[in-house]
């Protein structure tokens, strides 16, 4: 059957050809990437297919293939290439990164756009998983995803000592050829990141890293898909001290990115100004340039990573999981593994009182948070502190009101942890009464060591619209009736319930704390 | 009749220095009162139709002080004589404690029955003696004048619905669930508006002992100040309100 007699009845031949062997298709790469232009959905969906199935058979296509894809990705690119590409990137992450960290930035920014967009909704909060596997595509981790015995910890970065993998990889010639790539170092998270990988990272970011106020900036890891972007691990040299650091690298959403970039900038800046309170997370630099980044102060954890109460390790079971609509369960067989201990009734409030410390003085600067939930409490690091409490820092203040105007919010929180204004307008917009529900929520969530919702989305919502009074009291009867009030009002639906300040919420957790 | 009105200043009580504080001071009213009754009706506007009757209580309350401060800088620019403003001011202190009433019934802002708590049987009786005493003082001034009957009513009629108010509004703010709250805040805001506007038509109780009239109009100014100042503050938390919304 000739191509011309193909047309209007099914596929076109060459594309069923090349279905049917693939180790044909490299001449009709030019035919398949032409039908994605002007095929229609079928034989568009076939030649995706079969585009893939050509560069699985000769890997030495994939760079020809994604610059082709990438070249589509305007604003209204068929769904097929974006579908090819995130299936090249799922089968071949590294490869794929280099092809496209190759690229012009304009073009760069729009091949990562698509790629990120291979979630939806609330797919990229904790609320979801990644695949198992791949922590750096697809999705972020659950709330408590993270693994007691994890052994990422704060270094003391010793200059002259020769265990630095990004040292490692220069030493070894590794320019991020083959050679380096094979080797591979025992990194300081328990991951084993090739030489080659960390030297990639390290040209990525050379930018980054060139703009920033630090003396050095040595990256020590690949990325880790962060709720906002990408986050590396890094140890700097700032005012002749050395420093850990968390390197953001801020995703674009669609639409008008520069309006973005300006508001992100604001958001960015409104947080520099209130990180000289001992509570909220110290931002040492940021830019908007290459991309949006900024360089934070390590942090060993999150409460999203930490274990809900009674849950027992279960072997081989990292709590991974995939789901993307209104079914989607977090109840407890889903819950990441943990050693189920949870800190006492006082380290628990102590806690809180740490946060409403970082957020009033966050209120007070005219700082709103707007999206509390576990991912936004970070702890230092076990290692700092061995014998004392761990003192939670407030994290990305205000971040999500950047986003706000041109991604859906709901990506950026949990929606166990969202406020019933995230679900309907009639409860009002987000303003400093979300922090006051955000704080009361996190103080559940550290006083009952679980969640305060869980199950299908549709009955989260349908419990944080409701009218009712969270009672940790429940969970625990040990816990005082005081601060069931206490929460319950934090947490009340309506705005007009709840805590006026969070000066006032401080005020009568403290008293609680004193009882 | 309408040319039998004329305008210019015109002395209250014969009194330069009362006619000048009491322009001052209704005017002001006037002002505040409008604005507060502005921003309640944009908490009407931008509420759910289950939060508004809170609202709609607070707007009446706006319209009808405005009502009364108009009057009251009517009666100094222009012959008229409103025998009947006390009672209008009667209609806002009524307003001022079913308000109260509905915060403590309603914690929820919901209009719907099956949601109040606390019900107690002859409540609406209540309610409607309250209305039918507002209605007589108007009605009954206006068409007989400031008799002693209609004025210790009125003075009697707001000391009933400031205690009928308080009596929730005390309840309200003792509630360990309510203290530290919005709601909580905004019945504190409102609480001071209700007690001087209650003491404006209470005042009149003392003509009826006897007290010259001038006297008991130089006392009502300074309630009528207070009233507006009140009413200024518990603006401030309509407008929070609205700002969350």
């Amino acid at each position: 059957m000739s191509e011309d007699e193909s047309a209007g009845v099914g596929p076109p031949g060459p594309v069923l050809d090349v279905l049917a062997d693939p180790t044909q298709g490299q001449h009709r790469l030019p035919y398949l990437l032409g039908v994605l232009d002007d095929g229609d959905a079928a034989d568009r969906l076939t030649a995706a297919t079969a585009l893939c199935l050509v560069v699985e058979d000769e890997p030495d296509m994939l760079p020809y293939v994604v610059e082709r894809l990438v070249d589509r990705l305007d604003d209204d690119a068929p769904v097929e290439v974006g579908h090819a590409l995130d299936y090249l990137a799922a089968g071949n992450p590294r490869a794929v990164d280099e092809t496209v960290s190759a690229m012009t930035e304009a073009d760069e920014v729009r091949a990562r756009r698509a790629l990120y967009q291979s979630g939806g909704g609330f797919a990229r909060s904790e609320y979801l998983q990644p695949g198992a596997g791949e922590c750096d595509v697809g999705r972020t981790r659950l709330a408590g995803a993270g693994s007691v015995d994890d052994p990422r910890q704060v270094r003391t970065i010793d200059p002259e000592a020769d265990d630095d993998p990004l040292t490692e990889a220069d030493d070894a010639g590794g320019d991020g050829g083959p050679a380096g790539d094979h080797q591979e170092v025992d990194h300081p998270d328990g991951r084993q990141v090739t030489r080659g990988t960390l030297s990639l990272v390290a040209d990525r970011l050379s930018e980054v890293i060139e703009r920033s106020r630090f003396e050095v900036l040595d990256v020590l890891s690949d990325r880790r898909r962060g709720r906002f972007g990408d986050v590396y691990r890094a140890s700097g040299r700032l005012d002749d001290e050395d420093v850990g650091v968390a390197l953001v690298v801020f995703r674009l959403p669609n639409g008008d990115w520069q309006r973005f970039l300006g508001d992100l900038r604001a958001a960015l800046a409104r947080w520099d100004g209130v990180d000289d309170h001992d509570r909220v997370r110290t931002v040492h630099d940021w830019g908007l340039r290459p991309r949006p980044w900024a360089a934070l102060s390590f942090t060993d954890e999150t409460l999203a990573d930490r274990p809900l109460a009674g849950q027992v390790p279960a072997d081989g079971d990292d709590g991974d999981r995939d789901v993307s609509d209104d079914d989607r369960d977090v109840s407890a067989g889903a819950e990441p593994s943990g050693d189920g201990q949870r800190p006492s009734l006082d380290a628990a409030v102590a806690a809180t009182l740490d946060l409403a410390d970082g957020l009033v003085h966050a209120h007070q600067h005219g700082v709103v948070h707007g999206a509390l939930d576990p991912e936004t409490v970070a702890f230092p690091g076990t290692a700092l502190t061995v014998t004392e409490r761990q003192r939670p820092f407030v994290t990305y203040p205000g971040i999500t009101t950047a986003y706000a105007g041109h991604a859906d919010v709901a990506e950026f929180v949990d929606p166990r942890y969202a406020a019933p204004e995230y679900f309907d307008d009639r409860f009002g917009a987000v303003d400093h009464a979300t922090d006051v529900y955000g704080l009361g929520l996190l103080c559940y969530r550290l006083v009952t060591g679980d969640h305060p919702y869980d199950g299908p989305l549709s009955a989260v919502r349908e419990a944080v619209v409701d009218d009712r009074s969270l009672r940790p009291s429940a969970v625990d009867p040990a816990i005082p009736a005081a601060l069931d009030r206490v929460i319950g009002k934090a947490t009340a639906t309506r705005k007009l319930k709840r805590y006026e300040t969070l000066t006032v919420f401080r005020r009568e957790l403290r008293s609680i704390d004193g009882e | 009749m309408a040319n039998d009105v004329e305008f210019g200043l015109h002395l209250i009580e014969g009194d330069p220095n009362l006619t000048f504080i009491l322009f001052v001071g209704t005017v002001l009213l006037v002002v505040i009162a409008a604005r507060f009754g502005a921003y309640a009706y944009m908490n009407v506007r931008e509420s759910a139709p289950d939060q508004r009757v809170l609202w709609e209580y607070l707007f009446f309350v706006g319209v009808v002080t405005t009502l009364y401060g108009l009057v009251s800088v009517l009666e100094v620019v222009s012959s008229v004589r409103t025998r009947f403003k006390g009672g209008v001011m009667l209609a806002a202190v009524l307003l001022l404690a079913l308000g109260l009433r509905e915060i403590y019934y309603n914690a929820a802002l919901s209009t719907s029955a099956e949601g109040r708590t606390g019900q107690f049987r002859g409540r609406e009786g209540i309610e409607l003696a309250f209305v039918a005493c507002v209605a007589v003082v108007i009605f009954g001034t206006a068409r007989f004048g400031l008799t002693d009957a209609l004025l210790a009513l009125q003075g009697a009629g707001a000391l009933a619905f400031a205690g009928y108010g308080f009596w929730f509004g005390r309840r309200q703010t003792a509630e360990t669930m309510v203290q530290g709250t919005m709601i909580d805040s905004l019945l504190r805001h409102l609480l001071p508006v209700m007690a001087f506007a209650t003491l404006v038509p209470a005042v009149d109780l003392a003509t009826v002992a006897g007290l010259p009239r001038v006297i008991v109009v130089h006392v009502q100014v300074v309630f009528v100040i207070m009233t507006a100042t009140a009413l200024m503050t518990a603006t401030i938390k309509l407008r929070q309100n609205l700002a969350g919304l």
